[in-house]
């Protein structure tokens, strides 16, 4: 499909431009309100739920949830049982087929294990003692366990040119000349440069690989030393010395 | 400044640790944002020609990325290849939907570097004045895609497997796309000067 296409020629000063435009907090502000959208959107729809599950479980309890009289006391069942008798009874001017029904009997229940746990008589000192050291031990076990938990978070940013890899690039290639007959036979020559960048940034130490094509003197030496600035590598935010291994291709012109 | 792909390759190393960080942090995103933003913000005003437009594309483009970040994976490629994807995406979008006037910028310096391209090399400088005034002609004759391959490659200048992936095509078909438009590029601006040359 061909565009409706205006073709221009002058294209105004857009380095500038998109500085005035640039604008890191804005975007984080966006950023934020964006997720809050999204957690809003996301909390509405759980509160949907959580009134709908509410409703749920009030007309359950209203409607369909009747108490069991084996979980009822005994006591209270009794009581329940009378008060039923006493409700028959009253109604029985209107209802007489009520009357005739016989009270249900309340049975003594076996005791359940929870009962029979409250039923049981009191442990003796020396079991108490036994259970005291068990309890002591299982707290002084979480004592010492707890303050353990910490994690040690190990974090290294290695080091890297202050101003960018490019202008560093820029810097080398403007400062480090090949004899045009090395790249008579090849389009490209790779090497490496290491160095070492301390903890305030500084470069020393540069090495030169073996086959490295440009004379290696002093001045070549200072042209490393002197680059523009680099940030020290960082060890859990501590700044630290690292070496740097830096590759460097010649390519041909043309 | 073209980088050779060993240092293409370092410097797509060292973003991926920039990455990581910011995935864990947005704040750390800031190195990323201030490396990339003029790049996307000239790329979509030389798409759209206006300011504020550009600048809200720009600030939607790093936006997504930003909420999209966690599922950024690295592949080797600038953390840009990425950046101009969506804004080629969000720009595509929107012609789309405003059915407005899609612009060009033929920047002199850059259409010359196209020119070479197109012609050959033997060529006379006056003819090379002549093919240069029609260049503009051969243009409005692409389609909208072809016309983004020109200018992803010689007016962004970026390499073939970022433009693949910009375009989400293979590095090969990207390559072949290249040299068919430019050989239909040259057709046109020959069969234009015959045309001229008849009318004379």
């Amino acid at each position: 499909m061909k565009p409706n296409l205006k073709i221009l020629y002058k294209t105004p000063d857009l380095d500038e431009m998109a500085k005035k435009h640039q604008d890191f907090d804005g975007l984080m502000d966006s950023l934020a309100t964006t997720k809050a959208g999204k957690r809003n959107r996301l909390q509405r729809f759980g509160s949907f739920v959580l009134v709908i599950a509410v409703t749920a479980f009030l007309s359950w309890l209203y409607w369909g949830y009747e108490p069991a009289g084996a979980e009822l006391p005994v006591e209270t069942r009794e009581l329940s049982a009378s008060a039923k008798s006493e409700e028959q009874s009253l109604a029985a001017d209107t209802v007489v087929e009520k009357t005739e029904k016989p009270v249900t009997e309340v049975k003594p229940e076996p005791v359940s294990p929870a009962n029979q746990q409250a039923d049981q008589p009191l442990p003796d000192t020396k079991t108490e003692q036994a259970s005291n050291t068990s309890q002591k031990s299982e707290t002084d076990s979480n004592d010492l366990a707890l303050p353990e938990v910490k994690e040690s978070k190990y974090e290294f940013v290695s080091a890297e040119p202050a101003q960018g890899l490019e202008n560093l690039y820029e810097y080398l290639y403007g400062r480090i000349h090949l004899p045009d007959s090395l790249l008579d036979q090849q389009s490209s020559l790779f090497f490496e440069v290491s160095f070492t960048v301390s903890a305030v940034g500084s470069v020393n130490n540069v090495g030169f690989s073996k086959d490295f094509p440009v004379k290696i003197d002093s001045a070549l030496t200072q042209v490393f030393e002197q680059m523009p600035t680099w940030q020290a590598a960082r060890e859990n935010e501590q700044p630290v010395s690292s070496e740097v291994k830096l590759p460097i291709t010649f390519q041909k012109k043309n | 400044m073209n980088l050779s792909e060993k240092e293409y390759r370092y410097l797509g190393a060292r973003e991926e640790k920039e990455v990581e960080r910011a995935k864990r942090d947005s704040k750390d995103f800031r190195p990323l944002y201030e490396r990339y933003y003029g790049k996307i913000f000239g790329f979509l005003y030389k798409r759209v020609a206006d300011e504020d437009l550009a600048a809200d594309l720009a600030s939607q483009t790093f936006l997504n990325a930003l909420l999209n970040l966690k599922k950024y994976e690295f592949r080797g490629l600038s953390f840009s290849a990425w950046l101009y994807r969506i804004a080629f995406n969000l720009s595509t979008d929107y012609f789309r939907q405003s059915k407005k006037e899609r612009v060009f910028y033929m920047e002199p310096e850059r259409s010359s570097e196209l020119l070479t391209e197109v012609i050959e090399e033997s060529e006379e400088a006056e003819v090379l004045l002549m093919r240069e005034l029609k260049l503009p002609s051969a243009f409005e004759a692409l389609s909208a895609k072809e016309l983004s391959l020109v200018e992803l490659r010689y007016f962004e200048e970026l390499p073939y497997t970022e433009i693949a992936y910009v375009m989400n095509m293979s590095e090969g078909n990207a390559r072949t796309k290249m040299h068919r438009i430019l050989k239909k590029m040259k057709m046109l601006i020959e069969s234009n000067e015959t045309q001229s040359e008849n009318t004379l």
